[in-house]
């Protein structure tokens, strides 16, 4: 299956390429500086010149769209992220289009989310990601097409060269080693806040197990949830951080200190494991010690 | 979100407070003062004008409940702006008697129906700019015919009250309140009025911007039901006063305005039926557009029609971000996220509040 790929070195990009490559795809990535991609053909080009590649696109059997600005600025949402999906959408000519999105876009509530849960759209990043989604529902399964599979994965944590690109496992991690103390509302906040996440090689296979069945709708991907304080301590059991825990009502951090989001949002993940029978390989533990593992032999600069 | 709150989407929340402002004493005392000054020097007349208005306006609104977006509280600014462009108008008189006198009747004739149409269409060209990347997006053509038709409704208040104080009233069409048929010995002449005027400029504008392409055709379009209420309003007055070659020429053209009347009627049905297609065609696929069952209770009814309100401005902008193309569908696509994102909540809210209420029994 020959696949076009968007946002292939990027820090989900660069999981996702090698799961693909591995399920014996072949790979056109369309990338915005020079780089090379092992196994990849490369076309050099951005989504706002889409009509260029055009061509390319057409010629393959699948879109995967993992390219974003991650922006929350507007300008470059409406006219890099959503203007971009559209090109690549009007390009879009058969078989599936495989689109990243985020469970960001449900806001950040208490409780376990499914699909069908409410929407809050708080800022551009998640206002660009819902608006993409749209216009997938309303192309998919016309002129041709195949149906759009969104995903909406939990927090990624990818171990690669963009893991402290604005990514939540390195950001956390950095912390841990500044010695930062992590301020909570209350020990119930403490206790149980925290987030749904998913390991970067685990939603390579999301990704490829989404493009070998005839898939359309949207689908919540996730590996497991954890604590705030579970993840922490594992950093300090694993990378010997020292880091501790503030409980107060007034959660305002003060020098020294680190506010995490004050959310427990799950995730339900039945509908995608129904329809690909799909389990998560990668736990907690793992990710954080391959985490800790990249620092060590090449720590951020 | 309380489950049993009416769904606070977040995203298209308008505020439904009132609160006192300055500009709002500000607007009811102008208000006031208009229609207060009218009934007081016209009296019946102003009342009958008043009854007129509002029968066109409320059986627009009526014929065009299965599609339309707008609400009654929406069409009130547009009216009183309509009335404050007929002070426009006056000013413009009076500057077109200092310039030219008193005594350029035919070169008035023809040039006010201009000015008028212009200046009464001006209010919805506004609204429309102003809410540009945002609620303008999601109109329909009913919509804007409503809008066009109470900015030429409220022009047209003051205008007729007075006239029909000074040369009492004839006989309307049954179906167009606001028009006036009136007799000659060579046949007979309808006036539509300035709502249906504005009302066809709105429409025609409705259809070009919701078809978008070709920029020409629909530009020629849009444009169209202007340029033929100007001609129609033309004929009215000038072939009114004068017998000449151009004055038989515009009733000609015109049909002594009983063109204008047929043409407006049809321009209603085709905007329905044209708005009903879009309705249907462009929420069918999503789950979330699905119409929830409305119950017996007024209050599950009103909330239904919310939806149901909400669900036509998003299929409105589905079809704006299907025709346009460049920085405006984006826009559109961000606004009709929006307004699904909305549809979505609803749709859990009335799944929160049936579980509910199912435990509750």
């Amino acid at each position: 299956m020959q696949l076009f790929v968007t946002g292939a070195t990027g820090s989900v990009g660069q999981t996702v390429v090698p799961q693909l490559l591995a399920g014996g795809c072949a790979v056109t990535a369309l990338v915005r500086g020079p780089a090379a991609i092992d196994g990849c053909r490369v076309i050099e080009g951005s989504l706002q010149e889409i009509d260029r590649v055009a061509g390319e696109i057409a010629a393959c059997d699948a879109i995967v769209h993992l390219g974003c600005t991650r922006s929350l600025d507007s300008t470059e949402v409406l006219q890099q992220d959503i203007a971009g999906t559209a090109g690549l959408i009007d390009a879009w000519r058969k078989g599936p289009f495989i689109y990243a999105s985020s469970s960001t876009v449900h806001g950040y509530p208490l409780g376990i989310l499914n699909e069908r849960a409410g929407i809050d759209l708080w800022n551009w990043y998640d206002r660009g990601k819902y608006a993409n989604e749209l216009q997938l529902r309303l192309a998919e399964r016309s002129n041709g097409r195949d149906g759009a599979v969104i995903l909406r994965p939990a927090l990624i944590f990818a171990v690669n060269g963009r893991r402290h690109d604005r990514q939540m496992l390195g950001e956390i991690f950095v912390q841990c080693q500044l010695g930062s103390r992590f301020v909570f509302a209350s020990d119930e906040a403490l206790a149980t806040y925290g987030c749904a996440f998913i390991g970067g090689t685990d939603f390579g296979r999301v990704v490829d197990a989404a493009l070998t069945r005839d898939l359309s709708g949207i689908y919540n991907v996730a590996g497991g949830f954890c604590t705030w304080r579970e993840l922490i301590e594992m950093f300090n059991r694993v990378a010997g951080t020292k880091s501790e825990f503030v409980v107060r009502a007034d959660t305002r951090p003060k020098s020294g200190e680190y506010r995490l989001a004050q959310s427990r949002t799950e995730l339900d993940t039945t509908a995608f494991a129904n329809a690909t029978g799909f389990m998560p390989k990668e736990t907690l533990g793992e990710l954080v010690e391959a985490f800790v593992r990249a620092e060590h032999s090449s720590p951020r600069a | 979100m309380a489950k049993n709150e009416s769904p606070s989407p977040g995203i298209i929340n308008p505020s439904t407070r009132w609160t006192w402002t300055l500009r709002r004493v500000v607007f009811i005392s102008g208000v006031c003062l208009w229609l207060g000054s009218m009934l007081v020097q016209t009296r019946l007349d102003g009342i009958i004008a008043l009854w007129t208005g509002a029968l066109l306006l409320g059986g627009l609104f009526i014929v065009t409940t299965p599609t339309r977006t707008v609400t009654i509280g929406q069409l009130i600014q547009p009216l009183c702006l309509g009335g404050a462009m007929l002070g426009i108008v006056v000013l413009a008189g009076v500057a077109f008697n200092i310039t030219f006198g008193t005594s350029a009747g035919p070169l008035r004739d023809l040039t006010i129906p201009l000015v008028e149409e212009v200046l009464k269409i001006l209010p919805l060209l506004w609204i429309l700019w102003r809410e540009r990347n945002g609620r303008s997006q999601s109109l329909g053509v009913t919509d804007l015919l409503l809008i066009a038709a109470a900015c030429g409704v409220g022009f047209g208040l003051v205008e007729e009250a007075f006239i029909r104080h000074n040369e009492g009233w004839s006989r309307p069409l049954w179906w167009l309140p606001t028009s006036e048929i009136i007799r000659r010995p060579d046949g007979t002449q309808l006036i539509v009025g300035h709502g249906a005027w504005t009302g066809l400029a709105g429409l025609t504008l409705g259809f070009a911007l919701l078809l978008r392409r070709p920029r020409a055709i629909m530009m020629t379009i849009g444009i169209s039901g202007l340029v033929w209420s100007v001609i129609d309003h033309a004929g009215t007055n000038y072939g009114n006063s004068y017998r000449d070659t151009l004055g038989t020429i515009l009733r000609f053209v015109n049909g002594d305005g009983w063109f204008t009347a047929y043409l407006f009627l049809v321009g209603v049905v085709a905007a329905i039926f044209f708005d009903l297609y879009l309705l249907h065609f462009n929420q069918r696929k999503l789950p979330e557009a699905k119409l929830p069952r409305p119950g017996l209770s007024l209050d599950r009814l009103r909330t239904v029609w919310a939806f149901e309100l909400v669900r036509r401005q998003f299929a409105f902008a589905v079809a704006r971000y299907q025709r346009e193309s460049g920085i405006s569908r984006v826009r559109a696509a961000v606004l009709a996220a929006n307004l699904d994102g909305t549809l979505v909540n609803w749709q859990q809210w009335w799944r929160d509040t049936s579980k509910s209420s199912n435990a509750s029994v």
